[in-house]
């Protein structure tokens, strides 16, 4: 069994998060090491092979393997090239973007008279397959923190980072113990943050790869999450108050934004003697009252009443109906979690029979208040309808997840002894290793099995990571590279349907309501695996290249040859294009125009399909009610190469909208796939086709078909008005929902190629929202648009019923009618 | 017949009626009267000051809709029954479904209604994506053989 160095030194220089495969065939030689980085292979879904029999040219020099990584604008280099490049060259050459030192793998050993690295070893247990190969890589704190919150069956989205962009500098990693923190990761230059040792685990016959985690490092970070109160979660309740004596009932908040008396249950409660009400101006007041039977006959009440608002006020507090005295310093200020609010009270009052028969006089308020007006009520009160206590906002709960029971959590030590306990799963698929500690002495450490989160960009330096796209679950952490994530979504999708299929349907009983959440993934799709072959060659030249090749072109010589081989020497030039996506490059060579060879270096390009992420972003309501949807609110994109598409914005609202661009390089055609995320889902809603390329003319032919086709498209996609009328059921015509009834006006034409290629290249999300007239008296003079059922008394205020049947009065028919219309006209309860 | 005037200070289509200055009279209906809209006479130095009564007897509250003066301290009283009122408790414990209320159990403020009005102006949002497409590209050769 080889020994691994320490593990944390292994990653030490390791500058890119770069996963190590060796592939066979291809140009530049077999059994070569090509280097990929992380992001592209998860993302696009890449086989990776690791042939464990061969072995392979790496040059290894004092116990370090080196090796350049270079961007498409560099010079083409050959593998052996890219492997040897020294500092030097780095440091010459601009195009080389990165130069990778790593230690040698654990697992692997180089005859020093070769140079040969052979692959070899296997984990003490645990193994994918007795042929899967195991690479170490680096991982940021972020990633490692939101793959253990997954294991633990949690979920974070993007509002996790609202208030805090680096949150999970936040919790404590580097606090909470920091010599454990010093021991399980190092210090690495390039991002000037310490990182993870992570070992990626790839099965070549399946394609399965599996992230492992220091298992050390899963109780350091849950132990951390817990301090952080990550691991609680919230409580949602609704907003309402039990007050501490039960003789007293609490009414439901009021708002209304007017010199108003006190009301009590929708009866004026005291009006010409003793009355507070309460001043404002352009903002709103709340108030909340409170009544107790005085006495057993219930025909007598003590009330009082609070009001509140988020801005100072004055309360005037009258007696006999005069404003005697403005107890403007009855109002109380208060800061609740960096809010400010302003509440007062008034004193107690006496109604019998909704008439006065005890004026109390407000030279003194004594504040009997029933309640605990603190600080958790004004809190509740302000912030939601329903508030949450707990939790932490952007972490959620996974549906039918183990969560963690952390009450006996208070070392690693106790957190990693619970966590065994409460997680086997994790610790039974484990790997092992025989590693040195820091004194050389061999011990053995154990890595467990986590989800990669999804990550927007480059996931080596992506700090806010999210699981909102991700199919990965608590028990679901493996990835397929073979086919990506469809293997993964088609196990997730059988298990919903066989869920699905034996939950009985139509049996809901008409009066409730199914829930409120969708569910269901659409399928990833499969990327085509074309290439180039014989019957023709795929390059990709820089413009010197390019420039160099038309040299050759144009020269005497190749005139002479070509024209023994076509009568039009053109014929052997297919197309000469740009591509808007970085081409996956296969090596390098000279350009062959049949079987003559220009002599011009290029790179070469056997992947067809590229698919290029645009990241994310969130659609979030604004209003928080009906504005937000149509026809008050439209959402459109504009997407490159496409041109400005619009969006159904109940498919979007409340949702993550993910863009990815499949790029076809040979031919320069791209889709758009547009995918929503929602309720625990991700759908690819919408797909758009278009063409990322740009054409060059090779012949005045050619040039003559593109400008057929620029044509074409401009004067079939210029921007009019369709003059579509949008309604919305519901909408009223009458009294002006006017928003209702505009025309669809289209924004852009067709936008693919050569014009697209002007266009701007990032998609954009266009959101057009109304600019709201809302009534400030509506809710107390119209009440709010609902549809409820229950009984009268349960609702106070303006009512206007559309349902009921008007029985058990003794009235008369007539009566009985006007109680019917009256019902239905609005009556004020 | 007892009638007990009031001076009534809620809107019309309050269920519960805010009624103060009780004072108790007696009067006698006029003629032929209805229960749903009687008249009567009533003996009263000035009873203008009143728009409400409730008569025990029929167990009714009613709106005085007008009040004539029929000689010298006598004054006829037209009144018109406030169902509401008059069997509040009955209409208070009926089921209803409502379309608008001021306060419910929960404010569903995602349904459509005619309080929901905007001005014709509007205000727009855009959101730039992370990243996208290379701005500038790159070139593609496809060449016969090779």
């Amino acid at each position: 069994m080889p020994i691994a160095p320490d593990m944390v030194d292994t990653v030490q220089n390791y500058d890119v998060d770069d996963l190590l495969y060796a592939s066979s065939g291809g140009s530049g030689g077999n059994n070569t090491i090509r280097v990929q980085s992380t992001q592209e292979i998860v993302s696009r879904r890449e086989l990776v092979h690791v042939d464990m029999a061969d072995s392979y040219d790496i040059p290894v020099e004092d116990g370090y393997i080196r090796f350049g990584h270079y961007e498409s604008t560099g010079p083409a280099y050959t593998t052996q090239e890219i492997q040897r490049v020294t500092q030097d060259a780095v440091d010459s050459n601009t195009s080389i973007i990165k130069r990778s030192t790593i230690k040698q793998p654990y697992n692997t050993s180089v005859d020093p008279q070769t140079g040969k690295m052979t692959v070899s070893g296997q984990p003490k247990s645990g193994m994918l397959s007795t042929n899967a190969a195991y690479f170490i890589n680096a991982v940021n704190a972020a990633q490692f923190c939101t793959s253990t919150g997954v294991a633990l069956g949690k979920g974070f989205d993007s509002y996790l980072y609202n208030a805090n962009p680096d949150y999970w500098d936040s919790i404590g990693l580097q606090t909470l113990n920091p010599e454990t923190w010093a021991s399980l990761t190092s210090e690495n230059e390039s991002l000037g943050a310490r990182v993870f040792n992570a070992i990626f685990g790839i099965d070549p016959d399946t394609g399965n790869a599996q992230m492992y985690m220091d298992a050390d490092a899963f109780a350091y970070i849950a132990q951390c999450m817990k301090e952080a109160g990550i691991l609680e979660t919230g409580e949602t309740v609704a907003n309402t108050y039990t007050p501490i004596d039960d003789t007293w009932t609490i009414s439901q908040v009021q708002k209304d934004t007017l010199i108003l008396p006190v009301y009590v249950g929708g009866k004026t409660a005291i009006t010409s003697y003793g009355r507070t009400s309460v001043a404002v101006s352009d903002y709103d007041v709340y108030s909340v009252f409170a009544k107790k039977p005085w006495d057993s006959t219930s025909t007598q009440w003590d009330t009082v009443a609070w009001f509140f608002s988020e801005h100072p006020f004055t309360a005037y507090h009258y007696n006999n109906n005069t404003p005697s005295q403005t107890f403007n310093d009855r109002v109380t200020q208060k800061t609740i979690n960096g809010k400010t609010y302003y509440y007062t009270v008034s004193g107690s009052a006496t109604i019998t029979n909704n008439v006065y028969t005890a004026e109390p006089q407000y030279t003194e308020f004594t504040v009997r208040s029933p309640v605990n007006m603190d600080d958790t009520f004004i809190y509740m009160i302000f912030n939601t309808q329903l508030s949450t206590s707990g939790g932490v906002d952007g972490v959620t709960d996974q549906p039918n997840a183990t969560l963690p029971d952390t009450s006996d959590w208070t070392d690693q030590q106790s957190t990693d002894a619970s966590l065994r306990q409460q997680y086997p799963d994790l610790y039974n698929n484990s790997i092992k290793y025989d590693v040195p500690d820091a004194q050389g002495n061999i011990i053995e450490k154990e890595y467990i099995p986590v989800a990669w989160p999804n990550s927007v960009g480059n996931p080596w330096t992506d700090t806010q990571p999210t699981t909102d796209t991700s199919v990965q679950t608590q028990t679901n952490t493996m990835v397929n590279l073979l086919t990506g994530l469809a293997t993964q979504v088609d196990n997730l999708t059988k298990t919903i349907t066989q869920t699905a299929n034996t939950t009985p349907t139509g049996t809901l009983p008409p009066a409730e309501n199914p829930t409120d959440t969708g569910s269901g993934s659409s399928p990833v799709p499969v990327s085509t695996s074309g290439s180039s072959s014989k019957l023709w060659s795929v390059y990709h030249p820089t413009q010197v290249q390019v420039d160099a090749f038309g040299a050759w072109l144009w020269s005497t010589n190749f005139i002479d040859q070509i024209m023994k081989m076509f009568q039009n020497p053109m014929e052997g030039i297919i197309s000469l294009h740009k591509v808007f996506a970085t081409p996956i490059d296969a090596g390098t060579g000279n350009i062959i125009v049949g079987t003559l060879d220009s002599g011009v270096a290029s790179a070469t390009v056997t992947q067809q399909y590229v698919y290029v992420s645009c990241g994310s972003v969130d659609c979030h309501e604004d209003f928080g009610n009906v504005f937000d949807y149509s026809p008050h609110t439209q959402v459109s994109l504009y997407l490159p190469f496409i041109g400005i598409v619009p969006l159904d914005v109940s498919d979007v609202m409340r949702s993550t909208i993910t863009i990815e661009y499949g790029v076809d390089m040979f031919t320069g055609a791209c889709l758009a796939m547009v995918k929503v995320s929602r309720d625990g889902a991700t759908v690819n809603m919408y797909q758009y086709a278009g063409s990322a390329s740009v054409e060059y003319p090779l012949s005045n032919v050619q040039q003559s078909q593109l400008l057929s086709g620029i044509l074409a498209v401009a004067a079939g996609g210029a921007a009019i008005a369709t003059g579509g009328m949008s309604m919305s059921a519901g909408a009223a015509v009458i009294g002006g929902a006017a928003n209702a009834m505009k025309s669809n006006v289209g924004r852009s034409g067709g936008f693919s190629g050569n014009a697209g290629a002007m266009g701007i290249k990032k998609p954009y999300l266009i959101i057009q929202r109304p600019q709201t007239k809302v009534a400030s008296l509506f809710p107390r003079l119209a009440g709010y648009p609902t549809n409820i059922s229950g009984q009268l008394s349960d609702f106070s205020g303006q009512v206007k019923v559309t349902d009921v049947h008007v029985e058990g009065i003794p009235a008369t028919d007539v009566e009985l009618t006007q109680i019917e219309e009256l019902l239905h006209s609005g009556v004020l309860v | 017949m007892d009638i007990v005037l009031y001076e009534n200070y809620s809107e019309k289509e309050a269920i519960v009626k805010d009624i103060q200055s009780a004072y108790t009279l007696t009067g006698s209906l006029r003629g032929e009267s209805s229960i749903i809209n009687p008249s009567f006479l009533i003996e009263h130095s000035n009873p203008s000051n009143y728009n409400y009564c409730y008569i025990a007897e029929f167990g009714r509250y009613y709106f005085i809709s007008n009040i004539t003066s029929v000689r010298t301290g006598i004054w006829k009283i037209d009144c018109s029954v406030d169902v509401l009122m008059s069997f509040q408790d009955a209409i208070l414990a009926l089921d209803v479904t409502v379309s608008d209320a001021s306060i419910g159990d929960q404010r569903p403020t995602y349904m459509n209604g005619d309080v929901w009005q905007t001005t014709v102006k509007t205000k727009t949002d855009v959101i730039v994506f992370p990243s996208g497409l290379l701005d500038d590209g790159e070139y593609i050769l496809i060449t016969s053989g090779g």
